[in-house]
């Protein structure tokens, strides 16, 4: 770690800016997630999702694939978001091994509390247990 | 979309207190003691904390810093946005 001023003066310096944004998990499949946001993200955007169940974190490094605005005000957006490497799915924090055991049927509990909320999308919650999947666009 | 997607995709609520720790390639434009310039692709809002991570001259860094002003640019043909960090 060098001085950031003479870093910063180096004839060869990159740079990236990271911020961090909060969301909400929408849905989740073995290759990617959707997420909402309340700022817009563009495409190619990379990153690391990060998520906290029962005080176990969970994380993968995705790429943003789309960006749309929804509802009337636009001040929600809908972000896709792809899983870049498969390494991490060997872990028991990866999110996309969450989303890989439950296009298998397996059962998700030990690996994350998969409560109530297991529902199709846009129904309310009625039973506990995978709903199964949603390729409904 | 139907026929089109790889996995299928499954709902587990709406999980609140995700974050994306989202990370776009800048160019440094200026720096000074209080602050630097750098040529984003993306509008950043005002008072936006970000986090710059800078490699050069064989080391790494990287500053804390808050949006402090931005406006558009046009860099090579394309707009881009001129963001005026502070360091934190």
């Amino acid at each position: 770690m060098g001085n950031i001023d003479e870093i910063l003066a180096a004839d060869d310096v990159r740079a990236r800016l990271a911020r961090n944004i909060d969301a909400t998990l929408v849905d989740i499949s073995g290759s990617g997630t959707l997420i909402e946001t309340s700022c817009h993200v563009g495409v190619g955007t990379t990153g690391v999702l990060h998520m906290v169940v029962d005080g176990a974190a969970y994380a993968d490094d995705v790429r943003v694939v789309r960006c749309e605005a929804i509802g009337a005000t636009g001040l929600r957006h809908q972000v896709g978001v792809e899983f870049l490497w498969p390494f991490r799915a060997v872990a028991r924090q990866s999110l996309r091994s969450i989303g890989m055991r439950l296009w298998r049927g397996g059962d998700v509990t030990g690996y994350m509390e998969v409560p109530h909320q297991v529902a199709e999308t846009g129904a309310q919650p009625e039973s506990p247990g995978c709903a199964g999947p949603d390729n409904s666009e | 979309m139907r026929d089109r997607r790889s996995h299928p995709r499954f709902v587990l609520g709406r999980m609140r207190g995700c974050k994306l720790h989202a990370a776009r390639e800048v160019i440094v434009e200026e720096t000074d003691q209080a602050g630097l310039v750098v040529i984003s692709d993306l509008h950043l809002p005002v008072e936006e904390g970000v986090t710059l991570d800078v490699v050069g001259g064989g080391h790494a860094g990287t500053v804390d810093a808050t949006v402090v002003e931005s406006s558009a640019v046009v860099c090579d043909g394309t707009i881009g946005y001129r963001l005026r960090l502070q360091r934190r």
